[in-house]
């Protein structure tokens, strides 16, 4: 079998979205799922606005999409840290997921827990931070939910098919391409191969020698150069493919296991970017089924991406902090409905103060994210120690506030986990955000001291998280 | 640097990444060869963090950024015309493998704006002898050697060594001094003209950089898309909606307007009275003024104008949270008065929730702050900045005249600076827009603050209060803020030409 495998993956409308050679990225692995037991995983998913606690103590509001997924979920109330710059949702959204505060606008107090137990477990694995989202305003962080070491944002991909290019596709038309051919032919493309591991490993000795010890050059440009090493080792296989993929070895179910997961709808043309990614005062109504379909290819991307092991870290994002979409139709959960107003969230009902839509609002962002969680606990696609992708993964979900605008009791939970974390509600304890990131890396073995760069103070014990 | 300036604090030199037109436009100079945004599609859209995109503590390098290099060093590697470079670079006439040291070291400078005998070549010779090895010929091996050395560090940042000597700063190299002086005026690599004076050592005095900067200054083509990027960096304008299809016509008439600081007489702080507009027909119709042509033109406008009046500006200070009279009041304060407030405590957002929800609902923008102002707990952060966007009342936020609002309400232009920003503290009161611009323009923490901004714009720095004394000395030798004397005194001064030394 040679190297045309290309998958189209075609919708019911005209878009199709190119999945390059697959395989390429499972092999890329170090035979991760197969011989080494099941990867560490840390996903995050944010939701903007937040939760009233009077609906975060039980699945009967707006967490009922949770409820059979709770033996899998932890659920906390934590204080979010007030950043020390920018405006409300600016400054508290960098804090989510970091714990630091920051110091610059759009610039984080450190890096986010996913970004921290990457750098620990796998350093030079691929991060994914993609979403769905309209935000107001000139603060970049409110879109903004992973970070480097040093603070420096990784902004989300926003198009479905960006998702795929970045997780799936290769540049150049370089190594791995093209079909099977004759023996010259295959012998030009090792050629190309081995060529552009050299050229790639020539970069990477410039980077590193001036990061060396010889270096003329200061902790903080040494900092910068060390993200530029780092982000060519997170594709660096992309970059240049080892040339043993030209003659890949059958592994039944591994490429048609991940191929058929791949979704298959989308009408995720550019028609949707005008109502789902943006800024500015006013976004444009969008109906609420229509968002959905986005955000759920976009999870559903990220499902495909942990099955197939292309990546291990990063963000799924349900809104940004400030939630400016403005979404319309009508929508029905509780035993109630309501019509979403077709202006932002944020504006009619946080500042509105209208609860009971507001808790409607939440159901919808709530039931989307729990489909992220579904999908990935389907038992048809169990890893080698017998558990579903969830179980296998930490997936810690966040918000920016309690209700309207409060800082403390924002909404967090941890799902799967491998059985690191207990379930049930502890949304009665009260902790920092830095108390509950803490324990969700201790959980992992890593023994971090989230707040100790800003002197953020602890206020409560994180462990009762931990099994 | 001819006399020393000691005592001053040097600025720390962290690596700064060359942005994305410096990018093509180096490729473009030192191979003929011009790419587009289109050719490095993954590189990410660029982002002010820190104030201007140059600025090195804001830039980010992420997985994207090295695929949109890889993408550059491919679009390089199949465009360039081999055998044309070779002759010219090398003299390697005969394509011979023994030709490739020549060969690069003739063209290690031009990429990585060192001489060679600066440079380390061995890894690059090693690489084009892997090539050559593998079969290929010489011209099929060089542009394996050119996919390495566009993504190797020494070309997509500016490094500058650190030189022997003694104390906390150090004046740059001639080489490092030719780069910087290249990418700050024209956003491309040092021409001919600039290694030659590096290398004889005029970089090394203030005249010898004097007479480049004036050199440079005068060409127009390289040195004004370099201010546009200045202009729509300051004024946040790259971020701005674009939802009645206008952001290019903002874009491109803030650009025209702020390249005349460039192009005509006028200082800096002129800038900030002078009463016309750039405005093409569908903003001179937002304007209010009798549209005289197609495309965009300079138009009187007796009750605007000036930097702050421009249409794209207004909208990029209007482009925040918070309302515009809030957007715009912090957006003045800092880069008018280089001045940020803190952020609200916790225990008021309460507070800012219930006051949003309690004013009248056909109350005019003006009431509503003069409402904040005069509660205690807001009005003694407000004051300092809401009524700095009184002035501009009449402008909605894509910048169109209107004289009553969505409500009803009239509205004003009068109003005052407050306080905290006037000499000896007492409030300042304006009539009207243009007396208001004037005021500003006399104000000393404004001149100073233009002048940091441009500091850190030509230095790529953010500047703290340790370089106070760098914005003395420019203000100092360009007391008017004419263009030529504001960036020669920038560019001679040891703010520009010293680096700290690495602890």
């Amino acid at each position: 079998m040679k190297l045309d495998r290309r998958t189209l993956l075609r919708g019911a409308g005209s878009v199709a979205i190119g999945l390059p050679a697959l395989e390429e990225m499972t092999r890329s692995r170090p035979a991760a799922a197969q011989s080494m037991g099941v990867p560490e995983r840390l996903v995050t998913v944010f939701f903007g606005l937040g939760l009233d606690p009077s609906w975060q103590r039980d699945f009967s509001g707006a967490l009922e999409p949770y409820a059979g997924l709770s033996s899998k979920m932890s659920m906390c109330s934590v204080e979010v840290g007030q950043g020390s710059v920018g405006g409300a949702h600016c400054n508290t959204a960098t804090v989510v997921f970091v714990g630091e505060r920051q110091s610059s606008v759009n610039i984080a107090g450190g890096p986010s827990i996913d970004q921290r137990l990457r750098r620990e477990k796998d350093p030079t694995g691929a991060t994914l931070v993609s979403g769905i989202w309209w935000r107001r305003g000139a603060c970049d962080a409110q879109a903004q939910r992973v970070y480097n070491p040093d603070g420096s944002p990784r902004p989300p991909v926003k198009r479905p098919s960006q998702v795929f290019d970045q997780v799936f596709g290769q540049i150049g038309g370089g190594g791995g391409s093209g079909g099977g051919g004759s023996d010259p032919e295959v012998e030009a493309q090792r050629r190309e191969l081995r060529l552009r591991r050299s050229v790639l490993d020539t970069v990477m000795d410039q980077v590193r020698s001036l990061q060396g010890g010889a270096s003329p050059l200061g902790p903080a440009s040494k900092a910068k150069l060390d993200q530029h090493l780092q982000s060519i080792r997170e594709i660096e296989t992309q970059l240049a493919p080892a040339d043993e993929i030209l003659d890949p070895v059958e592994e039944p179910g591994d490429v048609s296991s991940c191929a058929a997961q791949a979704p298959t709808d989308p009408n995720v043309g550019a028609d949707y970017d005008r109502f789902t990614y943006g800024t500015g005062d006013s976004a444009p109504e969008i109906a609420w089924p229509d968002y959905q379909r986005v955000f759920r290819l976009h999870a559903d991307l990220w499902v495909t991406a942990l099955r197939c092991d292309a990546v291990r870290f990063g963000n799924l994002m349900f809104e940004s902090a400030g939630g400016h979409t403005n979404l319309r139709g009508s929508y029905t959960a509780l035993g109630r409905s309501t019509s979403f107003p077709g202006s932002s969230q944020h504006d009619s009902y946080f500042h509105g103060n209208q609860k009971n839509e507001a808790e409607l609002y939440q159901h919808f962002a709530q039931s989307n994210i729990a489909y992220f969680l579904e999908q990935l606990d389907d038992a048809n696609h169990l890893e080698p120690n017998g558990k579903t992708v969830l179980d296998n993964t930490t997936v810690v979900i966040g918000t920016e506030y309690g209700w309207n605008h409060s800082r403390s009791q924002a909404f967090h939970a941890v799902a799967g986990g491998s059985g690191r974390f207990r379930s049930g509600f502890f949304t009665d304890r009260t902790m920092n955000c830095i108390d509950f990131y803490n324990a969700v890396l201790l959980g992992h073995g890593v023994e971090a001291d989230i707040g100790a760069a800003t002197n953020v103070d602890s206020e409560g014990d994180g462990t009762v998280i931990l099994a | 640097m001819g006399e020393e300036r000691l005592p001053f604090e040097p600025l720390s030199p962290v690596v700064r990444r060359l942005t994305r037109v410096e990018l093509l436009n180096t490729v473009a100079d030192v191979f003929d060869i011009q790419l587009g945004p289109g050719d490095l599609p993954s590189l990410p859209t660029e982002r002010p963090l820190e104030g201007f995109v140059n600025i090195s503590t804001g830039q980010t390098v992420l997985p994207d950024h090295v695929r949109g290099f890889a993408q550059l060093a491919e679009a390089l590697a199949t465009r360039v015309d081999v055998p044309a470079l070779r002759r010219r670079l090398g003299g390697c006439d005969d394509a011979d493998a023994n030709c490739a040291r020549r060969f690069l070291e003739d063209l290690g400078p031009l990429l990585f704006r060192r001489p060679a005998s600066a440079l380390d070549l061995d890894p690059w010779v090693e690489l084009f002898e892997t090539a050559f090895a593998e079969g290929l010929s010489f011209d099929e091996s060089v542009p394996w050697v050119l996919r390495g050395m566009v993504q190797a560090p020494d070309f997509l940042y500016l490094l500058e060594p650190e030189r022997e000597g003694d104390g906390p700063a150090r004046s740059l190299d001639g080489a490092s001094m030719a780069a910087r002086l290249s990418y700050a005026l024209w956003a491309t690599a040092p021409d001919d003209e600039l290694r030659a004076a590096a290398a004889d050592g005029r970089l090394e005095t203030q005249d010898g950089v004097r007479a480049q900067v004036t050199r440079m200054l005068a060409d127009e083509s390289r040195l004004l898309p370099v201010l546009d990027r200045y202009v729509v960096d300051w004024a946040r304008i790259a971020s701005i909606p674009d939802g009645d299809g206008l952001q290019d016509e903002l874009t491109e008439a803030a650009s025209l307007y702020y390249r005349r600081l460039a192009t005509e007489d006028l200082g800096l702080f002129d800038l900030l009275t002078e009463p016309t507009a750039v405005l093409t027909p569908a903003l001179a119709e937002g304007y209010g003024v009798e549209v005289s042509g197609d495309g965009p033109r300079t138009y009187q406008v007796p009750e605007g104008g000036g930097l702050l009046g421009q249409p794209g500006v207004l909208a990029g200070m209007t482009n925040a949270d918070g309302g515009a009279v809030v957007a715009r009041g912090l957006f003045l304060e800092k880069q008018l008065f280089c001045d940020e407030v803190p952020e609200p405590p916790d225990s008021l957002q309460g507070l800012i929730d219930e006051f949003a929800d309690a004013q009248p609902a056909n109350a005019s923008d003006r009431e509503i702050a003069e409402i904040r102002m005069a509660r205690d707990e807001c009005g003694s952060c407000h004051s300092a900045f809401d009524p700095l966007a009184f002035g501009f009342e009449r402008f909605d936020f894509r910048g169109r005249l209107r004289t009553v609002d969505e409500h009803g309400n009239s509205l004003r232009t009068d109003g005052w600076i407050p306080g905290r920003f006037v000499p000896g503290g007492e409030l300042q009161p304006y009539a009207d827009l243009p007396d208001y611009l004037s005021q500003l323009a006399e104000l000393e923490q404004v001149k100073r603050c233009l002048v940091q901004r441009q500091i850190e714009f030509f230095t790529s720095r953010r500047l703290e209060e340790a370089q106070a004394e760098a914005v003395d000395r420019v203000l100092e030798a360009a007391p008017e803020g004419r263009f030529p004397a504001l960036v020669a005194a920038i560019l001679t001064d040891p703010v520009f030409t010293t680096r700290k030394v690495v602890e």
